[in-house]
């Protein structure tokens, strides 16, 4: 079965989930595509360097994070305006209610890139810590630590207030829930 | 980032960040301890965040990174 499936094909079944990492990782829409873009490009260009059977997901969302940490960094020399990426909301979801959408978003753009990244990885995306690891050129106790500060600095966003310290018990509670 | 279905060579450029991803010194903030979050509400966030997330991979894909995919393979087959 997987034999009859092209490059290609494996390629566009790949762009729902890069346009949703993208668009979370950056709180752009436009950009987003643009990044999407860049990402199939490169991809196809290195096709001969993806290790068939290996994880096609993580080699793109590999090429498509660099590619945007390329262009963070640039635009943060450039000095643009930081907020301009989340006041470019997307479409209302059928899920959230326009404000829970348009406030999530704006809440993940208050993160560090790093924090964002990690938790879209982990939470939204259902990367392995070891595959988030890897996308990110990062240890895995480097990505559980991010993932744990930015799971808190929401909450701080959502309640008002700082969570309150779990006990040293809890550990097993949190890595139990973050699994799909 | 334009179009560059003209000129694929020009990706070779962008090598640099490509697909080794570089390893960044470790920020003070990574370090120390964290404190953890009680189950459900990590549960909450996690809820929320793939409500998010979901939305925007059920949008339609835009036909032109569609084309894009498709152009790419047609070139190659002329070849």
């Amino acid at each position: 079965m997987t034999e009859t499936k092209s490059f290609g094909d494996a390629l566009i079944e790949a762009i729902p989930n890069l346009r949703a990492f993208a668009h979370s990782l950056s709180g752009d829409a436009q950009l987003s595509n643009d990044l999407v873009q860049e990402t199939l490009l490169k991809a196809w260009t290195h096709k001969d360097s993806f290790v068939p059977d290996s994880n096609l997901k993580a080699w793109l969302f590999t090429i498509l994070r660099n590619t945007y940490f390329t262009y963070y960094r640039k635009s943060q020399r450039e000095e643009l305006d930081e907020d301009h990426a989340a006041m470019n909301a997307s479409v209302p979801p059928p899920q959230l209610t326009h404000l829970e959408f348009e406030d999530m978003q704006k809440a993940l753009m208050r993160l560090s890139p790093d924090h964002r990244e990690a938790l879209l990885l982990i939470t939204a995306e259902g990367f392995s810590y070891e595959d988030a690891a890897r996308v990110c050129g990062c240890a895995v106790g480097t990505m559980k630590s991010r993932v744990n500060r930015a799971r808190n600095r929401l909450l701080e966003e959502m309640t008002g207030q700082p969570p309150s310290e779990a006990g040293p018990d809890d550990e097993d509670v949190v890595k139990s829930s973050s699994g799909r | 980032m334009q179009h560059r279905l003209d000129a694929p060579e020009d990706c070779k450029r962008t090598d640099g960040d490509f697909p080794e991803p570089e390893r960044q010194p470790e920020p003070e903030a990574d370090k120390g301890p964290v404190p953890q979050l009680p189950g459900f509400a990590a549960q909450l966030i996690g809820q929320r965040m793939r409500a998010m997330y979901d939305t925007i991979a059920q949008e339609p894909v835009p036909d032109d990174l569609l084309e894009l995919v498709r152009k790419l393979e047609a070139k190659e087959q002329q070849k």
